[in-house]
């Protein structure tokens, strides 16, 4: 199935995917929701701290520590709720009766670590499905809408065609994700000057390995839908259903109460990357190493059911 | 080593509840110009997409240079195609995609650019290779998209519908370049163009909604069947046009417009039962001129004198046959 895999192949159509993305302005369109989205996640976090400064120094006073601390404070406990909403809820992982796990973890992540980056962080990763459909819908649809693969038939392996065009994608969202890390990493190190670098800089590598890890099962998903549809709006509109199924289910699990058929509905959530992707911030690292895993399992069988169907469809 | 450069082998395939093709089979033979005929819906689009792997047979196979074109990684470089409807990617300049196809096949960039270069020349776009497509015309794309199909020197070029669309200076163009491929490669055309498939093929199959009516080479297939254009001095009586057509070996004989008509020839018909006899060119030229003496004779005793007599497009006339009266 997998015969004729050719790495400079994989690499040169993954290159040109890229530049023929950006020089169609669809790459830079990408890049530009990333920044303005995450800008506007870390913007929601840090404007606070920053127009609570402003007010204290409004007289030429600068804030005292314990002022200081005492917005972050603020911040970071409104940051902690939302995090512990966010990470709570229903899971096979987590225990309703005893809710000290979930507060050593939000603990982990406020306390342990810089909480304002954490809370940032935190907010990416709930939007980090959307932006990568954005990306990912159009990795082969539009060129078999166009029949544009048909020069390429002749020259390389299907199989070339379906990898080199995901693992461009996942190179160049990464990319764009990275940048956009240490945009808000040196934002909150130069500007806010509440953590050390060592702290800031090893949580931001932290992050970026963890959305890389979660990228690949999100655009292995939607790789799949884009080598299936023969129509680049109908994989768009797919592709974003695909993004907003594990929010969306994640939402009803909150606010679901405790009628147990609605809950069961919730735990549907754990069919897509959504459920388990939070625990890549667990302070606990064999959760890091069960979610790993299983992003790795959800990003094999998305892989597979999508060149499956790739290989053989008309091109 | 298969003695084919291509062996289509009882294919058939179906798109929902039609069948596009049924049961074809057909071989070409090395360093010939092969030409596809049929139709709109014929299958010819369907057979080339099968014979590039860009879709899969229901059934039957497809061997290129004798390796099936399931296994295309086997067939990469040694197989160039031209398929109809597909597009480049309008904002990218031609040489830089040009270039990607060659990096395609291992060579490196600048022997890939010099291939590319060398392709430009061929077809007359070396002026054009910093130019995106959407700056091109409908013939230089045409063009672009049958140096494509022979950079690399492929030993097989499939090319669907080369001059669909092309003006006469265009179309000639393409023409002779395929001429020129044709010393070093095997090459199948699919075209609607009659005349330009028997001035370029030494071989054609016709297919008809998806069967394989006809095939054969050119000088042989146009040999079994006529047809004639003859401007008569008067409009035929109904009788005498039952007269004509009881000449052994018209098949038919229909009014044009005013006094002209045309005719259909059926030299095999004429020429009667033969048990696994091959027929020679002379024999089908003498029941040809045979039934154009009789022809001619029952006109002239009818005192209605042909002004002008002309020998119709041959392939034409067999293409008509095959794709009308065979069912």
């Amino acid at each position: 199935m997998m015969s004729g895999l050719n790495l400079k192949h994989l690499i040169l159509i993954g290159t040109s995917s890229n530049r023929n993305s950006i020089r169609s302005g669809a790459g830079i369109v990408v890049i530009l929701l990333t920044f303005f989205v995450g800008l506007m996640m870390a913007g929601a976090i840090l404007t606070p701290i920053e127009m609570g400064k402003a007010v204290i120094g409004n007289g030429g006073a600068k804030p005292s520590p314990e002022e200081e601390e005492k917005m972050v404070n603020t911040v970071v406990d409104g940051v902690r709720s939302l995090v512990i909403w966010l990470m709570g809820g229903e899971s096979p992982f987590s225990d309703k009766k005893s809710p000290e796990p979930l507060e050593k973890w939000a603990d982990y992540l406020m306390k342990d670590r810089p909480a304002l980056l954490s809370g940032v962080l935190l907010l990416l990763f709930t939007v980090l499905p959307t932006i990568f459909a954005v990306g990912s819908f159009n990795q082969t649809t539009g060129d078999i809408a166009t029949r544009g693969l048909r020069y390429l038939l002749p020259r390389t392996e299907r199989v070339n065609l379906y990898f080199g065009r995901f693992l461009g994608t996942t190179v160049y969202s990464l990319i764009s994700i990275s940048i956009l890390v240490v945009i808000v990493v040196f934002y909150i190190g130069l500007k806010l000057k509440m953590y050390a670098w060592g702290e800031l800089i090893s949580w931001g590598v932290w992050a970026l390995a963890a959305y890389a890890i979660v990228s690949l099962p999100y655009i292995a998903f939607y790789s799949w839908m884009s080598g299936m549809m023969s129509s680049s709006f109908a994989a768009f509109i797919t592709c974003l259903l695909g993004a907003l199924y594990g929010p969306t289910l994640s939402l009803f699990s909150r606010f679901s109460g405790n009628l147990e058929m609605l809950q069961f509905v919730g735990y549907l959530k754990y069919l897509s990357p959504w459920g388990i992707q939070a625990y890549l911030f667990h302070h606990d690292i064999k959760m890091v190493i069960m979610a790993t895993s299983l992003c790795l399992f959800y990003t094999g069988m998305f892989l597979f059911l999508g060149y499956r169907r790739f290989a053989t469809r008309d091109l | 080593m298969s003695e084919f450069a291509i062996q289509i082998d009882n294919v058939t395939k179906t798109f929902g509840p039609n069948k596009a093709l049924d049961q074809v089979s057909f071989e070409v033979q090395p360093q010939t110009i092969f030409g596809l005929l049929g139709p709109n819906g014929a299958g010819k689009t369907t057979l080339f997409s099968l014979a590039a792997n860009f879709i899969h047979a229901d059934s039957g196979s497809i061997r290129v240079l004798g390796i099936d074109v399931r296994n295309s990684s086997e067939l990469r470089g040694r197989l160039g195609i031209l398929p109809q409807d597909a597009l480049f990617q309008r904002n990218v300049p031609i040489r830089e995609q040009m270039v990607f196809f060659r990096r395609l096949a291992d060579r490196s960039i600048p022997e890939a650019e010099q291939d590319v270069d060398e392709a430009l020349e061929m077809v007359g776009l070396e002026e054009y290779r910093n130019r995106p497509i959407q700056h091109l015309s409908h013939g230089m794309i045409k063009r672009l998209g049958i140096a494509q199909a022979f950079m690399g020197n492929p030993e097989v070029i499939l090319l669907d519908e080369p001059t669909a669309g092309l003006d006469p200076r265009n179309a000639h163009q393409v023409h002779e370049i395929i001429f020129r491929l044709r010393q070093s490669a095997t090459i199948m055309v699919s075209s609607h163009n009659l005349a330009e498939i028997q001035s370029l093929c030494d071989h054609v199959a016709i297919l008809k909604t998806g069967r394989l009516v006809s095939y054969g080479a050119v000088d042989e297939i146009t040999s079994r069947d006529q047809r004639i254009e003859l401007k008569l001095s008067r409009l035929l009586t109904e009788e005498e046009l039952q007269d004509v057509l009881g000449i052994n070996g018209i098949d038919n004989f229909e009014l044009l417009d005013t006094t002209r008509y045309t005719a259909s020839l059926d030299l095999i018909d004429r020429l009667g039962p033969r048990e696994g006899e091959k027929i020679g060119g002379a024999r089908l030229r003498q029941a040809s001129d045979d039934i154009l003496a009789e022809l001619l004779a029952s006109l002239v005793a009818q005192r209605c004198i042909p002004r002008y007599l002309r020998e119709g497009n041959t392939l034409e006339a067999h293409f008509f046959k095959v794709t009308t009266d065979q069912q």
